[in-house]
């Protein structure tokens, strides 16, 4: 069962390669503009650290550390997960029959369907960060963070999809809460304080993508492992909840609009 | 020539814009956003500081409101053009008794000036919120409103030449994405030059991208006529130089597309 | 003949709510909602056999789709029973859409810019479909559909008629017991239309595949069906053979006539002369009041007959009779 829908999986990825193939120049200008996107703000945080060293105990270190994780995780969830930021319109203009009328997952379908390759300029400019920065020793806990970060940004995308079954058109209020997300995860974790700290841990998980791991890697402490860890169960067993509490209701076939 | 047929297609597009409420209300919810998280940013910061490279935190984070105001005032100048002369639908332009870019400026400024002012409303209520107010003097407002105006002039200049540079370069949507990130940084958007290496302070400053963001916004937290001065000469040389080539490299592709028949 | 579809009493009720456009209209409708219940279908039961093709017919908005959604397992009813290969659709989707072939006319079901060979490919994983299997099948359905050239070509660039061979083929190459058309052949050209019918009737006689076709095209029906169920308001209006509803509302045959040299006017009882120039002479005929063999007999010892074609008058005709007659039943 697992392995079929990973040879699918594997399957989707080969005709995504081919997709983009046939248009050479548009992906090749998309991955050197990811690239681009993520050196600029690499020199942000250089002329920022130049000029001030420390922001609540974070140094350049830990920001390069931070973009390496939140590059890989964003880069992989395009590449692998490429439908990640579309649940909203797939339900939204009825496409998911499409999904319904086959013998798979259907979830794990809409998410693998596609692919955004250029998401592997993001995935290569992270390796080549995590080398710069990462000491071999902590590679494999950086393996694991970067997993949980991972699927902690697609349970948001899943989530913030899900939307457009119980609202309709959620289509751009479904992006804007995952760039919003992932905004607020691309600053360091010492920035936010009190409520916002809070908030950053439960409600907005922006802190568990990026902040937590990159204070994990800095130094190791157990109990905020697991805890990511369990966030991650966590999360990830709502999102799946709630995208198939909104599935029995498209399959009730009242999310019809009668718009006048 | 009469100016007035710009001024009224500005009028419309003024108006037209408060139809897309939802779309803007979304940016600007983003920018909310942002605000809020160089709030908490400049806060840890600045610590017990008083003041960073001549700047008070409030200083600092006025000076965001207004840089994110005026970026976010031009929507999607480059895709559009860039569209339109690919696509060879200029040409129902070329006849018409105006000229395509002044068309196109007119008609997006009304919709800029709106924006400008929707983002400045919803920027500064989180600033006010989570941080505080500022005092300007009021002899400052007219002043920065000039320069504001001809900064997102000259941030439609860029990204109109930009579009017509999308005639040979395929994707005007990744120039745009490249434009923005550059605006962001030695633009000045996002970190006031000063916080840079000098080096790069005194290049940057002279570049047209500081004139869009950086200069005004200083101008408006930290306003002194002959600044003013040197802002609104700079300003108007760039917007001149920028229209110069827009007006150049239209020129061939006007004559491309009509060879090709439109 | 054992059914391989049982619906019985099927209802479905769907809960809408109205709203104005506007923002201030959809803050308002968060808090005050108006809903509108509409009974889609309102307990309908029919039963299907193994090798059928089935015409689904009915008006826009009369619960066709809502029940071809029910079959293929989109859609939860709200009450009723359906037992379709063995599987309640809705509860066993993924082993019963294993099973099902489903292609949804206007909706994409193809990558659009790959050849139409990877979407293949990609079914034959989705599906798991055995190489050896894949190869003969996909073979089989390429050939009778011409497509070994067109498949290469990126999907953009395909003529709708090319797209929705492939859609059909990529619907069929697991071998699927039922197969489910919502209305297949909309926009395409008569030649297309022809090929497509006859390799619908091939593949049904040699797989033994049960189709049910929903369409707007009578003359579709008329080639592939021998049975049709009319549905009209959420109710089934007739189930039965073609040639029964033909036989029941067929109480008009038409014959037309074409003459060797100029002839009077025609004058019959229970005769209607629908058309009638020097040569030609058009003819509606009661049968029920008037055997044809009458009306011949009249002809041929009037006029100078060159030729007679006697035929029913089609199929639309019948339908629009059934749907004006009150209450819409048979």
């Amino acid at each position: 069962m697992v392995v079929n829908h990973l040879r699918v999986h594997w399957e989707y990825l080969k005709v995504a390669l081919s997709t983009a193939m046939e248009y050479k120049i548009n992906f090749i200008i998309q991955v050197l503009a990811m690239v681009f996107n993520d050196v600029v703000w690499i020199i942000f945080w250089l002329i920022f650290f130049n000029r001030f060293q420390n922001v609540g105990g974070w140094v350049l270190g830990d920001m390069l550390m931070l973009y390496a994780i939140i590059t890989l995780s964003y880069g992989l969830s395009s590449v692998f997960f490429g439908n990640r930021n579309r649940i909203a319109e797939i339900v939204n203009q009825g496409k998911l029959d499409f999904y319904l009328a086959l013998p798979k997952n259907v979830l794990f379908h809409v998410l693998i369907s596609r692919s955004s390759f250029y998401g592997l300029g993001d995935v290569v400019f992270g390796i080549i960060l995590a080398f710069i920065v990462l000491s071999l020793a902590s590679l494999s806990l950086f393996l694991i963070l970067v997993l949980a970060s991972t699927s902690i940004l697609l349970s948001v995308a899943i989530l913030s999809g899900s939307l457009a079954f119980f609202f309709g058109n959620a289509e751009a209020t479904s992006r804007n809460i995952f760039m919003g997300t992932l905004s607020l995860a691309s600053y360091p974790l010492s920035v936010y304080q009190g409520v916002t700290k809070f908030i950053l841990l439960t409600i907005i998980p922006a802190g568990f993508i990026s902040g937590v791991p990159v204070e994990l890697l800095k130094s190791f402490n157990a109990q905020w492992f697991w805890l990511t860890i369990g966030f991650v169960v966590l999360i990830f067993s709502i999102a799946t909840f709630v995208f198939y509490r909104g599935l029995k209701k498209y399959e009730s076939g009242n999310l019809m609009y009668v718009r006048t | 020539m009469t100016l007035t047929k710009y001024f009224e297609i500005g009028k419309i597009n003024f108006i037209n814009s408060f139809a897309y409420t939802f779309d803007l209300l979304a940016s600007s919810v983003f920018v909310a956003l942002i605000l809020f998280i160089f709030v908490s940013l400049w806060k840890v910061v600045f610590g017990g500081q008083i003041m960073i490279e001549g700047f008070t935190i409030s200083m600092m984070l006025w000076y965001l409101v207004m840089t994110e105001s005026i970026v976010t005032a031009q929507g999607h100048v480059v895709e559009e053009i860039g569209e339109e002369i690919k696509s060879g639908q200029i040409a129902n332009y070329l006849n018409k008794p105006y000229n395509y870019i002044f068309y196109k400026y007119a008609s997006n400024i009304g919709n800029g000036v709106f924006r400008f002012f929707l983002t400045f409303l919803v920027a500064s209520i989180v600033v006010l919120i989570f941080l505080g107010g500022i005092t300007i003097p009021l002899i400052s407002i007219i002043p920065v409103l000039i320069t504001v105006f001809l900064a997102i002039t000259l941030h439609f200049a860029m990204m109109a030449l930009l579009g017509v540079f999308a005639f040979w370069f395929e994707d005007a949507k990744s120039m745009h994405f490249i434009y923005q990130k550059i605006v962001f940084t030695i633009g000045g958007m996002l970190l006031p030059l000063e916080i840079f290496p000098f080096w790069l302070e005194r290049i940057s400053a002279v570049l047209p991208f500081s004139y869009v963001a950086y200069h005004p916004a200083k101008l408006f937290v930290n306003f002194s006529f002959s600044s003013f001065f040197s802002v609104l000469v700079f300003q108007i040389i760039w917007i001149a130089v920028i229209s110069l080539f827009i007006f150049l490299v239209f020129r061939v592709c006007v004559k491309k597309v009509s060879v090709n028949g439109g | 003949m054992t059914s391989i579809i049982t619906v019985k009493n099927l209802k479905k009720v769907y809960k809408t709510h109205t709203r104005k456009e506007g923002l201030s209209n959809a803050i308002k409708s968060l808090f005050n909602r108006k809903y509108e219940y509409k009974q889609a279908l309102k307990g309908i039961s029919f039963e299907i056999e193994e090798g059928e093709i089935v015409g689904f017919i009915g008006p826009n908005g009369a619960g066709k789709s809502t029940t071809i959604k029910a079959l293929s397992g989109f859609l939860y009813p709200t009450s009723g029973e359906v037992v379709s290969l063995g599987f309640t659709p809705w509860k066993d989707r993924v082993d019963y859409v294993a099973n099902l072939g489903v292609v949804l006319g206007q909706k994409a079901q193809l990558w659009w810019d790959l050849p139409a060979i990877d979407t293949f490919y990609l079914s034959k994983d989705v599906y798991g479909i055995k190489e050896s299997t894949f190869k003969s099948r996909l073979n089989f359905m390429v050939k009778l559909l011409d497509l070994e050239k067109v498949m290469h070509t990126p999907v953009r660039d395909m003529s709708l008629g090319e797209r929705m061979k492939c859609k059909l083929v990529a619907a069929l190459l697991h071998n699927p017991k039922l197969v489910l058309l919502d209305e297949p052949s909309i926009g395409l050209d008569v030649i297309a239309k022809d090929k497509f019918r006859d390799f619908i009737k091939l593949v049904n006689k040699k797989y033994k595949t049960t189709f049910i076709i929903t369409t707007h095209d009578m003359q579709e029906i008329e080639r592939l069906c021998k049975k049709i169920i009319i549905i009209n308001n959420g109710q089934i209006v007739y189930d039965g053979l073609l040639k029964d509803i033909k036989k029941k509302y067929l109480s008009n045959k038409f014959i037309d006539v074409k003459l060797e040299t100029k002839g009077e006017k025609f004058k019959l009882r229970y005769c209607k002369v629908v058309e009638q120039n020097e040569y030609e002479i058009k003819i509606e005929v009661n049968t029920t009041k008037i055997k044809v063999k009458e009306v011949i007999n009249s002809l041929l010892s009037n006029y100078d007959v060159a030729d007679i074609l006697i035929s029913d008058p089609p199929i639309e005709t019948i339908i629009q009779q059934i749907f004006r007659s009150k209450d819409g039943k048979v």
